[in-house]
């Protein structure tokens, strides 16, 4: 069987605007490239996913936001702001959860903790804060270093969304938490953007946890953006095909359709294709192969099949 | 977004007054040690003659140098505890300019050291007073008008009576300040400070112990032979100023060949006080990205 035709996936997100723009970015550590040239656009207000295996460049590119990673070539912007020039704006518009899961200040309490971000965080909204604590179930006279990982997380989480910033940028931020107050933490930021006008950029593998959130995705592997496009655009032209195909099928499809994943049983055949349905179900019939089934694929499923994807020829 | 919707930057005033609670917060537990051992030693030294004698007089605040020097290296560890010095730290993610916010929280460091030096002066006049009165700042010196004659027993040595400078108290707090700020200088500006330490203590103690074996005009020469030499900063150049003198009936002296005075001490604390204030300057400019 051979399948041709590699159209590549959207990554244009149109005229804006955008809170984060990234063009060109590379940066390299040693031996590895962490950001290849990458291009990225978060639309303001979007809640925008950032999907990719690990060392994809998730994290690289979320501390180079913050300020604190350097790069080797290309520009970033915040809300207009060059992070690298002006980083302590920008932070003082971005809420951030960052991959480790470390408090600055072992020796404070939560309390305290909570308290010195309070008072060096623009805009912090002290009953929020508070209300957070309550949902998440804080106790404030513990010391930083007694918290287990998941309420470390969750004092995280509360710190970045406290001052109900202008940019979120949160890098695994269900790690570590257990079921229910993942769950909590889900209802928290979907209240958040639905109370406050917040441009989220969220990194993770665990993509069907936020999959309700979020109505961006981008997909990045090797440091490259394989697309980005509007979670819609996804579920409606991501879809995957059941049929059988004749041995000597040979699948062309034709513009603005691109295989990206093909299983071949010793019956049946399962397609994952980007296209409008109908022209890829044409396609298919006019190289033999007869669809009996078609499905979208879930937030998750469709990451993974793009990570998963291979150059076929 | 419209830019005058997006918030400012945090201050460098706020985080300044911030950092100073913070930083007094880490340095809590060792600062109520330091407290109730000098508390403790006003209480109970009064209680033993001995301990008084040992005390006092005390003609030379300078003397307290190395002691100073010493008190000034610990802070910076306290402060910087766990924090990492480039990358992702609390310290860093705030939004604080990196700069003014690593100044900042080595204002407050400095700050609190300064406290505790001035505790510990406080309570060591406080003793001197208890045991020996106002005759605990005043005394005798030996001088050598004639080095040579003093050690041919020929006259050249007297002793002339010597009051405490008042200056010499700022000495300690001159000389924990120079090695706080030399110690936090290495720690933010290097990107592996502890390496860079060890390995100029080793140079030091080498070149030390050289001049020592080999006597070797070089090695005593950056070790105390300049008002700027190391001995500047540790006894604010008095040393350079002394000399061993080994009488022909066996009894030994230090004894000034010059008298200390504040322009002197000023000359050998002054440069390191400059430099060490230089470097913290820069190495606070490092950026803290990775």
């Amino acid at each position: 069987m051979k399948v041709s035709t590699m159209t590549p996936l959207p990554i244009d997100m149109g005229d804006g605007p955008f809170a984060i723009e990234v063009e060109g970015v590379s940066r390299r550590f040693e031996e590895t490239q962490a950001l290849d040239d990458l291009a990225l656009a978060v639309p303001e207000g979007a809640v925008y996913v950032l999907v990719g295996p690990n060392g994809a460049g998730k994290t690289t590119l979320l501390t180079m936001l913050m300020g604190l990673g350097a790069r080797d070539s290309g520009s970033l912007r915040v809300h207009g702001m060059d992070p690298a020039a002006r980083g302590a704006e920008v932070r003082a518009n971005v809420g951030y959860v960052p991959e480790h899961q470390r408090l600055g200040y072992p020796w404070l309490t939560v309390g305290r903790y909570l308290e010195h971000c309070a008072r060096l965080t623009p805009g912090w909204d002290r009953e929020y804060a508070a209300r957070l604590c309550r949902d998440f179930d804080v106790d404030l006279s513990k010391r930083c270093d007694s918290l287990s990982k998941g309420q470390t997380r969750r004092v995280q989480i509360i710190a970045a969304l406290a001052s109900r910033p202008a940019v979120l940028l949160l890098d695994e931020p269900t790690d570590g938490l257990d079921h229910v107050i993942r769950d909590v933490m889900l209802g928290v930021l979907a209240e958040h953007f639905a109370d406050s006008p917040t441009t989220a950029l969220i990194s993770t593998h665990r993509v069907y946890e936020i999959e309700r959130l979020v109505d961006h995705v981008g997909v990045l592997r090797r440091g490259r953006l394989l697309g980005q496009m509007p979670v819609d655009d996804l579920r409606g032209k991501l879809r995957r095909y059941w049929g059988t195909a004749p041995e000597d099928f040979e699948l062309s499809l034709g513009s603005g359709q691109r295989v990206v994943r093909t299983i071949r049983g010793p019956a049946d055949a399962e397609w994952t294709v980007w296209g409008e349905e109908q022209d890829v179900v044409a396609g298919l019939g006019r190289a033999g192969a007869t669809v009996r089934d078609v499905a979208p694929l879930s937030l998750d499923e469709a990451a993974t099949a793009l990570l998963s994807q291979r150059e076929i020829s | 977004m419209s830019a005058g919707s997006l918030r400012h930057a945090t201050p460098p005033g706020v985080a300044a007054v911030e950092q100073l609670r913070v930083v007094g917060l880490s340095m809590r537990r060792e600062m109520l040690v330091v407290a109730a051992a000098l508390l403790g030693l006003l209480i109970l030294a009064p209680m033993s003659q001995e301990i008084m004698l040992e005390i006092g007089p005390l003609l030379l605040p300078t003397d307290l140098g190395p002691l100073a020097f010493t008190v000034g290296i610990v802070p910076p560890l306290l402060v910087w505890r766990r924090e990492a010095f480039f990358g992702e730290s609390t310290l860093w993610l705030l939004p604080v300019e990196h700069t003014a916010h690593a100044r900042a929280k080595v204002a407050a460091g400095w700050l609190w050291l300064m406290g505790v030096v001035g505790m510990g002066v406080a309570v060591l006049i406080g003793l001197i007073l208890i045991g020996h009165g106002t005759d605990g700042f005043r005394g005798m010196v030996w001088f050598a008008t004639d080095v040579a004659a003093a050690r041919a027993g020929t006259g050249g040595l007297e002793q002339i009576p010597w009051a405490t400078p008042v200056w010499g108290w700022a000495h300690p707090f001159f000389v924990a300040t120079c090695t706080y700020l030399g110690a936090t200088a290495i720690l933010l500006g290097l990107r592996r400070p502890f390496h860079w330490a060890i390995g100029g203590w080793i140079v030091l103690m080498a070149i030390g112990l050289s001049a020592e074996v080999t006597t070797a005009a070089w090695g005593n020469a950056l070790l105390s032979g300049y008002d700027v030499a190391a001995d500047g900063l540790v006894t604010g150049g008095h040393d350079t100023r002394q000399v061993w003198v080994t009488l022909p009936t066996g009894r030994a002296y230090w004894a000034f060949t010059e008298l200390p005075t504040f322009s002197s001490w000023l000359s050998s604390i002054a440069p390191w006080t400059l430099g060490t204030f230089a470097a913290c300057w820069l190495a606070t400019r490092r950026s803290r990205q990775v």
